[in-house]
């Protein structure tokens, strides 16, 4: 039964106790320890916005957590009102929050050669992942693309003594000079690789048919616009192969072999 | 929960049913009742409206799908569903179990199809009433907006009356120049009473792509933005035919809000676009409804029925 996938979501108020920039994006650090005790990589939480004139909660994936603090971390990019609001929010600032919300990524029960895949911002939980992955022994390899330097997530948690990153710009000016997924199917060779991803869906799309090409198991996490983000608005839906399916739900993490990728917005080759 | 004091009394009829509170799901704002069980016990509820089944299953609209505009939002969904016999297998018996009357939504896309819905629906355990959904603004042909017209509100009405002795009530749109006159035809088909009132047909474009913010380009409006539109309907209906079960629905988020649709006429209120908004939004306006009587010195929300007094005298 899906609906109680995320049995221990919250419905609760957090505190901004932190705020940093990275490139360009913001890092908003909420104290909020019951959700903190329950999220894994991929999952996200529903934030209050105060913007006039807005309506609903904002979603964001959870990018960090320190369990021990009870703190985690959101990465925003500013993008309309409500995001504009959030970031200019000072530190003590009360907000509802409600989370964690969705399925996030399954862990690998073997030991795995984990690639994962990130756009933009997207890579913020991805580093949260492939912690968690070196962690349990998995050797991790994380590539990093966008259009630019500053739109480039800057990691700093991956140990890259135990994990490698890769870095891509659309326009060369930094690391690889191309896509993200450029330099993907070259590290697909091992028997025992796993793809993990998460950006924007047309990118989410060139991964999964790489992955599929050199038949590894790829999971993605699917970003679609989102209205209630628990379950009940029917607004965030993906096509797949049993119909339109509700990414808050049933994703956002979910096997890419599942998604009719033809049907997603830039998702067609 | 807590209790409820002494000598204040929540409870309102709705007709022949009779609600513990006046606060109702929205239609299509409440999934299949599990996914908000994870946030509250369903029985606060006054009753749980579903969302609307079609005779066969409904993928819905491409997305995007929503698009939130000043104190509100557009959706166009298209009624993605199971169907009705999907929706009686897989969800209707948890509902069933949850200590709350079920009033089933139905849309049909023809007088027959609504009368073939409520054969399925008559005589099955759990659902204590019927919403005929004759207003859903996401449909190909605005010619099948059973609630635009008098006469095709009527036809749809009696095919389901004439099929089912549930309580049934007519579920009407706004985008009409007389809705009393609508709801006066649901009723002498045979409805029990008037849901008022369902989204605004709207239409939002960005302006950097010059395209529809929405998929299937117009949408329904909902949210707080159209309170008092709803409010003005319930009122026309309640002014134009008497004291009939009226659901008030629209923009209501408050208890301050659900008592407002109170005075201007409606027994019970529903809340939907709020819950997108705070899952706990319902739980919230029933405690406080039951403060708002306290300190008003009231005791009975019944008592407040079409209390709106007439306009302050110049």
């Amino acid at each position: 039964m899906t609906a109680t996938a995320t049995a221990t979501v919250r419905s609760t108020t957090a505190t901004l106790v932190g705020r940093r920039r990275a490139a360009a994006y913001h890092v908003c650090s909420f104290s909020a320890p019951d959700i903190v005790a329950a999220a894994t990589p991929g999952q996200f939480v529903s934030v209050s916005v105060g913007a006039p004139g807005t309506l609903l909660r904002r979603p964001f994936a959870v990018a960090g957590v320190d369990v021990a603090a009870g703190i985690l971390d959101l990465v925003i990019a500013v993008v309309g009102e409500g995001t504009a609001w959030l970031v200019g929010q000072p530190v003590s600032t009360v907000l509802a929050m409600t989370g964690p919300l969705g399925r996030g990524f399954v862990m690998p029960v073997t030991s795995a050669r984990c690639v994962l895949v990130g756009g933009g911002y997207g890579v913020a939980a991805l580093e949260w992942l492939g912690q968690l992955l070196v962690s349990r022994g998995h050797v991790v390899e994380l590539l990093s693309g966008a259009a630019t330097v500053r739109a480039l997530y800057p990691v700093s948690r991956l140990d890259t003594g135990t994990a490698s990153v890769i870095e891509t710009t659309e326009d060369g000016s930094r690391g690889h000079a191309g896509l993200v997924t450029d330099v993907l199917d070259e590290r697909l060779t091992g028997d025992d690789t796993a793809v993990f991803a998460c950006g924007p869906m047309p990118m989410l799309a060139a991964v999964a048919r790489i992955a599929a090409g050199r038949g590894r198991p790829c999971q993605v996490a699917v970003e679609e616009h989102m209205g209630c983000s628990v379950g009940v608005c029917m607004t965030c839906v993906v096509p797949t192969t049993d119909g339109y399916t509700r990414a808050c739900i049933d994703g956002p993490v979910m096997d890419a072999s599942r998604i009719a990728w033809d049907h997603v917005r830039g998702g067609s080759s | 929960m807590t209790g409820v004091p002494a000598g204040i009394d929540l409870s309102v009829d709705l007709g022949p049913l009779r609600l513990r509170n006046p606060v109702v799901t929205a239609s299509g704002c409440f999934a299949s009742g599990r996914e908000m069980a994870r946030f509250f016990d369903l029985a606060t509820l006054g009753a749980i409206v579903t969302k609307s089944v079609t005779l066969e299953p409904r993928a819905g609209l491409p997305p995007p799908r929503m698009a939130e505009t000043a104190s509100g939002m557009l959706n166009a969904i298209g009624l993605q569903n199971p169907g009705v016999d999907a929706w009686i297998a897989r969800d209707l018996p948890w509902l069933a179990a949850q200590d709350v009357p079920v009033i089933a939504s139905i849309a049909g896309q023809t007088v027959d199809e609504y009368r073939l819905l409520a054969k399925r629906l008559d005589n099955v355990a759990g659902i204590s009433a019927l919403e005929v959904n004759i207003s859903c603004p996401n449909v190909e042909d605005r010619g099948v907006v059973f609630a635009c017209r008098a006469g095709a509100t009527a036809a749809a009405i009696s095919a389901v009356t004439s099929t089912t002795d549930l309580p049934v009530f007519a579920k009407l749109t706004p985008d009409v120049t007389d809705i009393a006159g609508i709801a006066a035809a649901a009723l002498e088909a045979g409805a029990t009473g008037v849901s008022v009132i369902n989204t605004l047909l709207g239409m939002a474009i960005d302006v950097e792509t010059r395209r529809p913010k929405l998929a299937a380009g117009t949408g329904g409006l909902s949210g707080p933005a159209i309170r008092p539109v709803a409010v003005r309907a319930v009122h026309q209906v309640w002014q134009a035919l008497g004291p009939v079960p009226i659901i008030g629905i629209g923009g209501a988020r408050t208890a301050q809000d659900v008592v407002e649709l109170i005075m201007a006429g409606a027994g019970a209120v529903a809340i939907g676009t709020a819950t997108f908004a705070d899952p706990l939004a319902i739980p919230q306006a029933v405690d406080g409804l039951r403060r708002w009587l306290e300190d008003h010195d009231e005791r009975g929300v019944a008592d407040l029925c079409g209390a709106v007094r007439g306009p302050v005298a110049t």
